[in-house]
């Protein structure tokens, strides 16, 4: 008996509707733990470098972890894991709700998706019977619909995961949406284009089984402990959510402006924070499964021409991409530019950024009306922005090369585009600036999945925060180049673990840092683990990452940044600073035991346990 | 004594009634640190809490000087 897992996966492969089941292995379990360490490790053996992202030899791959569906704070989540349409390499998008814990009580950590429809399926998993149905009925229609019809159709008590038309439509940074108007998303990388491509518009899951659980009175006794302390600790994102700060990084030159380029944009940042939020629109706020934080936000708008609209209020990181990086200072558009993400199934970040460069493009003559089909793409303009969100999704005039992705434009729109395309390895910038924090710079160049802020989460440790147990007793100097390789990679194998196990990361900084991580898996499983064990497996999980990118052809060429953020100062909270990112990367491949091109040695792989194939 | 801005946000804000002027100033005994100016608002001493002075971050042991202005935020990690 393995507590905390079904240690069973199943397999479904959409070319002839077949159904087959994975066993587990302990010693897979123990290396890997699950969740996107799992599903890298499946991915791996699944996929090659000539694997086409969007055809039937492509897998989607969904885990939970071995947390999900106990007390652990927010452990209902899971993660999609497939080899990405936008940037050709690894892809990971974690999603909250509840989903994951549905899916966990049907006796299963995780499904495998093989294959491709010939026409629109939905899946349904009921406890131990799975079923593929006919989804003609629901090909066409937005996420917000397809939630509503699944509940009326399965069961209000069934949670389902689905695209939007943009991933029907193949656009590449389609999302995979979860819960509804509610509005969590598997957003990153374009996994709800691979979704599109296998004609698989919804999964729906309902199960009744409980996760078997090794000491369950010593792990409620554990979470009663600590649950005041989080509660207490958290009250400052339940109260403004995620986008609680956007002053304060405004302040110190975190937030993006005008694509990349301002240094300052103080009384407008104040108009579309989250105070602002909660003065102005806030109704309510949403808990993920097992949550005790509440960072979503419910929302309705009361005045202007989206009088009425409700729904999820914009997270942090869509007020940054569509507020500030677009100069657009009115909360209620980047609400709406949020709820159109979410109704379309669209990465808000990616859409975000692509407005930037699309506004950035257009201001430079590189492209005209004759493109956006009539709209000027001026900044602040959000009634075009919303308007090319549509376009996007459907893809019209020039939205269906920006539904290519950053790259791709960019080389069809030319010029000097590439200078203000804002990406690495094709994943769109999130928004946090590394001109004010650097470590951000190094994460993102060595994230498994492009730029991206939560594979190492470390900005958190350049301001205001500290991690004793994992060796961080103080908060490291913002501007520091010195130090910042150890810290990326600890970080990052500590994040592969939280990815894993899988809980939010927004507890860490709440109290659920190493040690409690670690006596929470082992009170659930009934391990022995070491704290030297777990983050050896996180290590092993982020290696086996960067191996699979490696076998696509990534290395140190790629592990880099855009000049923009290389090497213009920005001005504003961040002044001239500039991060010295080779400096760090050198650091970062001796520490990580990689070669100076980036790629891990023999060596490092023995060590980890890892058998390349 | 000297007098220096004071700014408190979001959830802060509370700690400056009756302690710091409508035009945001107080007035505090000259060298005044950062940590004698929390003590004064009866700030929470715990993680999160960032200092700005005239724009930089700066530790609790920083001195303050005439004219300074200080932002206080209350941080947390986030998306």
């Amino acid at each position: 008996m393995i507590y905390g897992y079904f240690m069973k996966i199943a397999e479904i492969n959409l070319d002839n509707e077949q159904i087959s089941y994975l066993k587990l292995e302990e010693k897979d379990v123990r290396k890997f733990i699950g969740g996107s360490g799992l599903g890298a490790k499946l991915l791996y053996e699944y996929t090659n470098h000539q694997t086409d992202p969007l055809g039937p030899e492509n897998v989607l791959i969904f885990m939970t972890g071995p947390v999900t569906g106990t007390k652990v704070f927010s452990s209902d989540r899971f993660e999609v894991i497939t080899k990405s349409p936008l940037t050709g390499i690894y892809a990971e998008s974690d999603c909250g709700g509840e989903w994951g814990e549905a899916l966990k009580r049907c006796g299963l950590d995780g499904i495998v998706i093989k294959g491709k429809s010939e026409k629109p399926v939905h899946i349904v998993i009921k406890d131990e019977e799975i079923m593929i149905k006919d989804a003609s009925h629901l090909w066409g229609k937005d996420t917000f619909e397809v939630d509503e019809l699944l509940k009326e159709e399965i069961d209000t008590k069934a949670r389902s995961v689905c695209i939007g038309v943009a991933g029907e439509r193949l656009v590449k940074i389609a999302a995979i949406m979860n819960e509804g108007e509610v509005g969590r998303a598997a957003g990153r990388a374009g996994v709800g284009a691979v979704m599109g491509s296998k004609n698989l518009k919804a999964i729906t899951v309902l199960g009744s089984k409980e996760v078997e659980i090794a000491h369950e009175k010593e792990l409620n006794e554990f979470i009663k402990e600590i649950t005041p302390h989080m509660v207490k600790v958290s009250e400052r994102l339940r109260e403004h959510g995620t986008s609680r700060d956007v002053e304060l990084y405004e302040e110190i030159g975190d937030l993006p402006i005008k694509n990349w380029y301002e240094g300052n944009w103080k009384e407008q940042a104040k108009k579309i924070s989250g105070p602002a939020m909660t003065e102005n629109i806030l109704t309510g706020r949403y808990y993920c499964g097992r949550c005790v934080i509440g960072c979503g936000r419910e929302a309705e708008i009361k005045n202007g021409p989206y009088k009425g609209q409700k729904g999820a209020g914009p997270e942090y990181e869509a007020i940054g991409m569509f507020g500030s990086n677009c100069l657009v200072d009115d909360l209620n558009v980047i609400f709406k530019a949020q709820e159109l993400c979410n109704k379309h199934g669209l990465d808000s970040i990616s859409a975000g950024s692509l407005m930037s460069f699309c506004i950035e493009a257009y201001e430079r003559g590189l492209i005209s009306t004759k493109d956006t089909g009539g709209l000027e793409m001026t900044w602040g303009n959000g009634d075009a922005i919303i308007k090319m969100l549509k376009k996007i999704a459907y893809r019209e005039d020039i939205g269906k090369l920006l539904g290519e992705g950053i790259v791709k434009a960019s080389e069809e729109i030319g010029g000097n585009s590439s200078e203000f395309a804002i990406h690495v390895k094709g994943l769109d910038v999130p928004a946090h600036d590394p001109r004010a924090k650097v470590s951000l710079a190094l994460g993102y160049a060595t994230s498994p999945r492009g730029a991206c802020h939560v594979a190492g989460f470390t900005h958190n440790l350049e301001f205001a925060f500290s991690l004793p147990d994992l060796g961080y007793p103080k908060t490291l100097d913002r501007f520091e180049t010195k130090g910042k390789a150890k810290m990326v990679a600890d970080m990052q194998n500590l994040m592969s673990l939280f990815d894993s196990l899988h809980i939010c990361k927004f507890t860490l900084f709440a109290g659920m840092s190493v040690e409690p991580l670690l006596k929470s898996l082992n009170l659930v499983t009934g391990w022995d683990m070491t704290k030297e064990e777990l983050l050896k497996a996180g290590e092993r999980i982020f290696n086996l990452k960067r191996l699979y990118n490696v076998r696509e052809g990534i290395s140190r060429k790629d592990d880099t940044l855009p000049a923009r953020l290389l090497m213009h100062p920005r001005g504003g909270g961040s002044g001239d600073n500039l991060p010295h990112l080779n400096e760090m990367l050198k650091d970062y491949y001796h520490i990580r035991g990689w070669d100076e091109f980036g790629i891990p040695t023999k060596e490092k792989l023995q060590e980890l346990e890892i058998e390349p194939v | 004594m000297m007098k220096i801005k004071v700014k408190l946000y979001t959830i802060l804000e509370k700690y400056a009634k009756g302690k710091v002027l409508e035009d945001n100033t107080i007035i505090l005994p000259k060298n005044t640190t950062l940590q004698g100016l929390s003590d004064y608002l009866n700030l929470p001493d715990e993680d999160g809490i960032v200092f700005l002075v005239n724009d930089l971050m700066k530790e609790k042991n920083f001195g303050l000087h005439e004219v300074d202005e200080v932002k206080v935020f209350s941080f947390i990690a986030g998306g």
